[in-house]
């Protein structure tokens, strides 16, 4: 079960990537750093920020990427 | 000049038709035609039928409208030319003038000539073309009727549909009633007349009042090798569930199945969820999908669920509107439909609820469906924004798959072995022109509880005998055969060049697909890239008999069998789009040796069960640009030669029907100069297999000891080749006579094993070192050239260190294996190019 964080770092990117790429992508990045949707912190979001910045620059574009990342490090 | 009619009945002060610019009409536009059908209410209704021909609308008037029956020839009066400009006209022609009346566009698009239509046109001949357009596709004949006698008329057409894949008897779909609207503003005749807005100029945009039939049938997604590039297309996520439309209506839902199931009470939950949207009646279209606990939908976990009624982790996902409050929304864009379902879906709540939006993102096609594969999900869909909801498979949706996957009908199974419980493996096939064809087993990704309940639908449809039109071999297993009614989902690797599945994983059984729409499923390659509103609607998905571009070469018929297989079980049988594949896989190593030679083809176009004919000069049917042509002297005359270069030239002579490739000892480049030395060991009858390995070996060494290097090939026949590269400086007669010289030599050395004599009656016994394949003009088999035989043989390279030690039997799957290892059998085969020297020459008279 994802704890709020995950939940809101879903929020962020569900209007960007929709809801199903938004909680798998939650899912790999939180992995990626070490975690899961469950046991991510506050102090996490950064490096999570910037590993969904260079995850999505491709799929969206560099600029709704870097909104996004901007957005889950407003998170914190 | 060519609106010269057209101009002089209108009065173009009156009527708002166009009056044509004639100083455009110069050619013929390029590359894609467009044709218009105009449904016109003038004194008698008719419909107006317009293909670009050399810069103007050539035109027929139709009184009873196309048909899309093959049965159907309908009358069509050749009238004037009208300008390209006509061809968007939407209107009235007022009373009293030309043609006065209402004029619909009722169809549109873009068609391609078949073969010389132009020429065909102008001589007043029947001529063929495929038309694209919304309502009318496939391969269509205009014939021209001869005047009855003392008819001054010339003008008397038929147009008729030819069979195809858009054929349909109007018994079951008159294209006409079907589709009566106007095909760019949706209006009908009498809103034309009004002058009404067109349809999409009140809420909701461009829909029709009533809503569609609940049972409206969907639309798909044609298979794509990658997804296009360009603006103006949704990426959607694939989503690995089943589709299901819902049906909400004054606070009630229903869940339907593609084929109409009712699956409402295996779905309460959405139902419920959705008989709860804030509004009085909508169709939606989409999937229902069970989440794992990463987020990815999986289709096991969605059994379980149904299985189990544990619908917590299930959602559905809906991608499409289809009517909303009595509107019928099919004919608005998709962008539009999905926003208005996004406003709905909002206003309903929870996005992670039973029901959720499935959004569609802005995206680089490539790049949103590598980042759905690196998410483990099962692929991804690009929908054209702008495109209405059509019925079918259509251009506009394009899915791309991250792993092989499709669906299968079970035909039969095995015995389990061991401790297992319920079956071994599942006989799976797809249905090919209304056959069952054997497509491999299945036989891991089951469940304890899948074997079991399974085998319990196996017993229920067990027959006596094989429902596959395709021969079944599973070597030491008792096979059951079922009723071939089951369809179940698989993933696989790759399909083997004998068209079976390489370790293939059962993911589910799929209650919601009817087992008579499974077939193959061939990826097509993506429109070309662009604005998704510049592409033209992409030609009809690969089937047996829709045309499939390989290597860039359109192989028409593409599942016809070509070669047919084996009562041995060896080998297997090939159709022309296996036969096209294996040239397009072969090539890099296949051309190595056989690019620009001279050809002599062995062609049957209707495979190894019909006849046979060699080709060595072009015809008609060979002018294809991946073949060239070379003009050779022979008996003081100039005779031509096929010769190819690339893949596509192998490619294209699969198009053709050629089963072998035969290739001169020379280049075109210097036909008089041979660069390699070919004999064939030609077994005469009894002679065993260890003897003809035994002369090859032989030969390898006495061409060793004149420093000559020999490669070996197997023919794909009875026989060996070893094949000589030398140094292209002496002409065909004096390698001849020096094959013949060494061929003598051997023949002497032992008499009682080889002879040089063609005739079978010296050969009993005995090997024919057949040393005329050096003459000029003479020819051998290609490395690689599959043999017109069935089981579809093919010649192949070895190495000396797998010459066989029996008759061999190579197939296409060796041929690619062999093609895509590192190691080459013929590795050193142009470093060891060596000149026929004088040297050569007196070694050979040394040799005892």
């Amino acid at each position: 079960m994802a704890n709020l964080l995950a939940q809101r770092v879903e929020e962020v990117l569900r209007p960007v990537i929709g809801t199903v790429l938004a909680t798998v992508s939650v899912d790999v990045e939180a992995k990626r750093i070490g975690k899961s949707p469950d046991t991510i912190e506050r102090s996490d979001l950064d490096a999570m920020a910037d590993n969904i910045l260079e995850a999505l620059r491709l799929v969206v574009g560099q600029d709704l990427a870097r909104a996004a990342a901007i957005k889950v490090r407003d998170i914190a | 000049m060519p609106l010269e009619k057209y101009q002089d009945k209108r009065h173009f002060d009156r009527t708002p038709e166009p009056a044509g610019d004639t100083s455009a009409h110069t050619g013929s536009r390029e590359p894609a035609r467009v044709f218009v059908v105009q449904k016109h209410a003038a004194s008698r209704l008719h419909y107006d039928f317009r293909l670009e021909i050399d810069g103007v609308l050539a035109s027929w008037a139709i009184p009873k409208g196309p048909s899309l029956d093959t049965k159907q020839r309908r009358l069509a009066m050749h009238v004037e030319d009208h300008p390209l400009e006509y061809g968007s006209f939407e209107g009235t022609i007022p009373q009293g003038e030309y043609g006065g009346g209402t004029v619909m566009l009722w169809d549109r698009g873009t068609y391609e000539p078949v073969g010389d239509m132009d020429e065909e046109y102008a001589a007043g001949k029947a001529f063929k073309f495929r038309l694209h357009g919304e309502k009318l596709q496939g391969g269509f004949t205009l014939v021209h009727l001869k005047p009855r006698e003392g008819d001054k008329k010339d003008n008397s057409w038929l147009l008729i549909k030819e069979r195809d894949e858009h054929a349909r008897p109007s018994e079951g779909y008159d294209v006409l009633t079907e589709r009566p609207e106007s095909i760019a503003t949706g209006r009908d005749l009498d809103a034309i007349s009004r002058g009404d807005a067109a349809a999409d100029s009140e809420p909701p945009p461009a829909a029709h009042v009533d809503s569609p039939p609940a049972d409206t049938p969907v639309q798909l997604a044609r298979l794509t090798s990658e997804p296009p590039e360009g603006d103006g297309w949704i990426r959607e996520v694939k989503y690995d569930g089943y589709r299901v439309r819902v049906v909400v209506e004054r606070g009630t839902a229903q869940l339907l199945t593609r084929n109409g199931k009712d699956w409402t009470d295996r779905f309460e939950r959405v139902a419920l969820a959705a008989s709860g949207l804030p509004i009085t009646s909508a169709l939606l279209d989409g999937e229902i999908v069970a989440l794992n606990k990463d987020g990815t939908p999986d289709f096991a976990a969605l059994q379980r669920a149904m299985s189990s009624g544990d619908q917590k982790n299930l959602a559905y996902m809906a991608f499409d509107l289809l009517s909303m409050d009595g509107w019928d929304l099919r004919e608005i864009p998709l962008q539009e439909r999905k926003g208005l379902l996004s406003e709905l879906l909002e206003t309903a709540g929870d996005p992670t609820g039973p029901i959720r939006l499935a959004e569609g993102v802005d995206s680089d096609g490539a790049a949103f469906h590598d980042a759905t594969c690196e998410l483990g999900l099962e692929g991804s869909i690009s929908k054209r924004a702008d495109a209405p909801y059509r019925a079918g498979r259509t251009p506009d949706w394009l899915k791309v798959k991250c792993l092989a996957r499709q669906e299968f009908v079970i035909g039969g199974f095995t015995e389990p072995g061991g401790s297992r419980a319920g079956f071994g493996a599942l006989l799976l096939g797809t249905f090919e022109g209304g056959e069952l064809r054997y497509a491999g087993r299945v036989g891991t990704g089951f469940t304890d509880d899948d074997l079991m309940r399974i085998r319990t639908l196996l017993d229920e449809r067990e027959l006596d005998a094989s429902p596959f039109a395709t021969t079944v071999r599973v070597p030491g297993k008792h096979l059951h055969w079922v009723r071939p009614d089951l369809v179940c989902e698989v993933t696989f690797q790759e399909w083997t060049t004998e068209g079976l599945l390489r370790h293939p994983s059962f993911k589910g059984l799929r209650e919601d697909k009817p087992a008579e729409e499974i077939s193959r499923e061939s990826p097509a390659p993506p429109p070309a890239a662009g604005s998704a509103a510049d592409i033209a609607p992409s030609p009809a998905p690969a089937t047996d008999s829709a045309p499939v571009t390989v290597a860039g070469i359109t192989i028409s018929k593409p599942g016809k069998v070509l070669f047919e297989p084996r009562s041995d079980g060896r080998g297997t049988s090939a159709s022309k789009l296996d036969l096209a594949r294996y040239y397009e896989a072969v090539a890099p190593r296949m051309l190595a040796h056989s690019a620009d030679r001279p050809l002599t083809l062995v062609r049957c176009p209707h495979g190894t069960r019909g006849d046979c004919f060699y080709q060595k000069h072009p015809d008609s049917r060979t002018t294809l640009p991946a073949l060239h042509t070379v003009d050779i002297t022979e008996h003081d005359a100039l005779e031509t030669y096929l010769y190819l270069n690339d893949a596509a030239g192998l490619v294209a002579l699969a198009q053709l029907g050629v089963l072998e490739i035969h290739a001169w000892n020379s280049l075109a480049t210097s036909p008089e100069l041979p660069d390699r030395i070919v004999f064939d060991l030609d077994p005469g009858p009894g002679v065993p297999w260890k003897q003809i390995a035994n002369a090859a070996s032989l030969l390898r060494d006495a061409l060793a000891a004149l420093d000559l290097t020999a490669f070996l090939k197997a023919t794909g026949g009875k026989g060996l080749h070893v094949v000589v590269p030398i140094v292209p400086d002496l002409d065909h007669t004096a390698i001849r006579a020096f094959a013949r010289m060494l061929a003598e030599r051997i023949e002497r050395h032992d008499p009682e094993h080889f002879t040089t004599r063609m005739a079978l009656s010296a050969r009993s016994g005995r090997i024919f070192i057949d040393h005329l394949r050096n003459a000029h003009g003479a020819t051998s088999v290609e490395p690689f050239s599959t043999r017109s035989r069935e089981g579809a043989p093919i010649a192949l390279p070895l190495a000396w260190s797998e010459l066989p030690i029996s008759e061999p039997f190579f197939t296409l799957e060796d041929g690619i294996a062999l093609a895509r290892n590192a190691e080459n059998p013929w590795e050193g085969y142009e470093t060891a190019r060596a000149s026929i020297t004088r040297e050569v020459l007196e070694a050979l008279a040394a040799l005892s």
